[in-house]
């Protein structure tokens, strides 16, 4: 590997990997004055550089924060968040979980009957509020192979076929399938749902 | 991957989360017991392209609810 010095002169040199240490001098893959994109390490930092712009920082960033950011073609990462495409100070949502459920809705059923699934309890992950929810289903009814978003109300007419929810509390997750004046729609509903939670920093 | 199942044996939830911990979080009340895929039905399960859904599977000699 041919490495030299950032912003030293050409006294470029090899060097066997090894562990970079807080206050290393800085290493890059390019000799001064090459141009193309190269990767810097100093420090705790590690820098993709296009050819004009840093575009890439995992690390420290300059505020001593620690995170991945990526900014836009263009743009460097120091040029402000509204230039970075990705950063992992973002508040975002990340799937925490996602699983499959089934409501089992049973012949002879009437109007006003509900059906609900196995209760999902994730009481120990210590949650506070209700954690977000991704769900969608497919109905028990003949033609439908594809998902449907839950919530849904199914019409039959000026009437309600039958509604679908689910119930979230920051313990448990339900499913819920209401059915209305639709007949024959008697079977197995099954659901996919995904837990979302906010990852600032 | 948790795979849980009722009486026949029919898986009706699943559950697949981040880590092994949130994993273990998870409770399926109902569920009459649980067992994890192998890793070859697992990457079947969780392929988008594969119509394999957890649904599908049947769990054999099932455990039988605990009398009370």
């Amino acid at each position: 590997m041919s490495l030299i010095q950032e912003g030293g002169t050409t006294n470029a040199f090899d060097i066997s990997p090894q562990p970079i240490v807080p206050g290393a001098i800085g290493v890059t893959n390019k000799v001064e004055g090459e141009t193309g994109g190269r990767l810097t390490v100093k420090d705790a930092q590690l820098l993709v550089n296009d050819g004009a712009n840093d575009r890439v920082l995992v690390g420290q960033r300059a505020d001593g924060s620690y995170g991945i950011d990526v900014s836009k073609t263009g743009f460097d990462i120091s040029s402000g968040a509204s230039n970075l495409v990705m950063s992992s100070s973002f508040n975002m949502f990340k799937i925490v979980a996602t699983g499959t459920s089934t409501v089992i809705v049973t012949a002879g059923y009437v109007n006003g009957d509900s059906f609900y699934s196995s209760t999902i309890n994730f009481a120990a992950l210590g949650l506070t509020a209700s954690p977000a929810v991704l769900a969608y289903f497919t109905p028990a009814i003949a033609g439908y192979s594809d998902g449907l978003m839950v919530p849904h109300v199914r019409t039959a007419g000026t009437s309600i076929g039958y509604s679908v929810r689910y119930l979230v509390f920051p313990t448990t997750l339900t499913f819920e399938v209401n059915m209305g004046v639709l007949v024959g729609a008697q079977g197995d509903y099954i659901f996919r749902y995904y837990i979302l939670q906010e990852t600032a920093q | 991957m948790r795979l849980f199942y009722d009486i026949t044996g029919r898986v009706t939830d699943s559950i697949d989360a981040a880590t092994d911990g949130i994993e273990q979080a998870f409770i399926v009340e109902g569920a009459v017991g649980e067992t994890k895929p192998d890793r070859e039905l697992y990457l079947r399960l969780v392929d988008p392209k594969d119509k394999l859904h957890p649904h599908d599977l049947i769990v054999t000699n099932p455990k039988k609810p605990k009398q009370k």
